[in-house]
């Protein structure tokens, strides 16, 4: 539980038009090879394009309707990643149809549950936020914490100052929002939380749920580094590293939004 | 052997499985899915629907033809989507062979209902055609094969399964 007080923060909104979900990244730095994560140096896409872009250090794509925040001991994450993804698939063989949010969720958690109660363990150090989209319940929001409780929420956070965060959300959230108020809200909440004043996507993940407006289908999009800081710049958050500001390139117009991805 | 078994299970509200095949066989196989879905139910406090249903059965047979055991079962799956309102019926082999059709028969007089359907069926179907249609091929079975079987039916909506009165 301290290390996920300690982690970056997460933070999720559901709408009726999709979810959107934004992460704080707290490995970052000059001397940090971007090119050797998963998906190099341009993570994130869309689509079947997720999953080979892959995600970064937070936000990971767990089967085609799902997209998980991670916030604790990284490497626990990742097997926890790893399990949620053999889990989805397994169920796609069986029964033909992508797994239902809120099972994926209380699977993870069943086994989470498990490594609190048998000795010699030590218990996932991780918290869990679930997006996304099944045809029973439609847009959905789930939270899991290392003991394996799990419950279902409109807004929520994870991670440092997350109490912070969630009373901004408890303020801000309306039942009708659209999708374009829930990025802006949680983008705007993140910018309230985080330590540094100007957001950019060197310290940011952000992704959405949505669906194809003719098939229907879910689609998952990790937001790639240029995407996120045009959409920054639109709402005034930021979106120009700091780099760039300080090199005087009178950057910060839109046709300069690729030069911020450098840092 | 016996002409009038109930050869039709109702699985759960929105699903039933009609079965044919080695007597012992059926029974047991039929049983297995019927206590597995209620599982599934209880575990996931949600039905699960006809499409992933279908998935499952198929794949179980699929999986005992290549056992050391197999059975030989051949089944119908009919059932209602409440998630997307929609009617589906599947037929599924002993092999693990599933089809998704508009109409299907199996058993013994199998040709005499596929052409009678054949000849009658067409897309707008409705409801209570539908019935007339199946009274029809019943009556066509009776008619041409020279064994008396005993019919029942249902049918199964937003509602439920009921049984259908064939005559």
């Amino acid at each position: 539980m301290e290390a996920i007080s300690m982690a970056g923060t997460v933070m999720a909104v559901l709408s009726k038009e999709g979810v959107v979900m934004v992460a704080e990244k707290k490995v970052t730095g000059k001397l940090l090879d971007l090119s050797l994560i998963a998906g190099g140096d341009n993570t994130g896409g869309e689509g079947i394009q997720a999953w080979t872009g892959g995600g970064g250090e937070k936000i990971f794509l767990l089967n085609n309707n799902i997209l998980a925040g991670v916030a604790g001991i990284t490497s626990d994450a990742n097997s926890l990643v790893n399990y949620a993804r053999n889990a989805a698939q397994r169920h796609l063989l069986t029964y033909d149809e992508e797994i239902p949010v809120e099972m994926l969720a209380k699977g993870l958690c069943d086994m989470k549950q498990g490594y609190t109660q048998f000795g010699g363990l030590r218990p996932f150090g991780v918290s869990l936020l679930y997006i996304g989209h099944d045809p029973l319940h439609g847009f959905q929001l789930y939270h899991s914490d290392p003991s394996g409780n799990y419950s279902g929420w409109k807004a929520t956070c994870i991670g440092a100052n997350s109490s912070n965060a969630q009373s901004l959300l408890k303020q801000d959230y309306k039942d009708d929002i659209t999708l374009e108020e829930a990025k802006a809200l949680a983008l705007k909440v993140m910018s309230k939380t985080m330590d540094s004043t100007k957001l950019g996507s060197e310290k940011l993940e952000f992704a959405t749920m949505t669906l194809h407006p003719t098939t229907h289908d879910p689609v998952a999009k990790i937001f790639r580094a240029a995407e996120l800081d045009e959409l920054l710049r639109k709402l005034e958050l930021g979106g120009t590293a700091d780099a760039e500001v300080v090199a005087g390139t009178g950057g910060g117009g839109a046709g300069d939004g690729n030069v911020a991805v450098s840092t | 052997m016996k002409s009038d078994e109930n050869k039709i299970r109702t699985l759960s509200p929105g699903l039933a499985l009609a079965f044919g095949g080695e007597p012992g066989d059926t029974n047991n196989f039929v049983d297995y899915v019927e206590r597995n879905l209620r599982l599934y139910q209880i575990r996931n406090n949600t039905e699960l629907l006809p499409a992933p249903a279908s998935a499952f059965i198929r794949k179980e047979l699929a999986n005992s033809i290549r056992s050391r055991s197999p059975y030989a079962v051949n089944l119908l799956l009919g059932g209602y989507d409440k998630v997307h309102s929609e009617a589906h019926l599947y037929s599924i082999d002993l092999y693990g062979t599933k089809a998704i059709l508009p109409y299907a028969a199996q058993g013994l007089g199998i040709y005499v209902a596929l052409s009678t359907m054949d000849k009658y069926w067409y897309p707008e179907i409705t409801r209570e055609e539908a019935e007339e249609l199946l009274r029809k091929c019943v009556a066509e079975v009776k008619l041409r094969l020279a064994y008396q079987f005993t019919f029942n039916a249902v049918v199964i909506d937003k509602d439920g399964v009921k049984d259908l009165p064939l005559l």
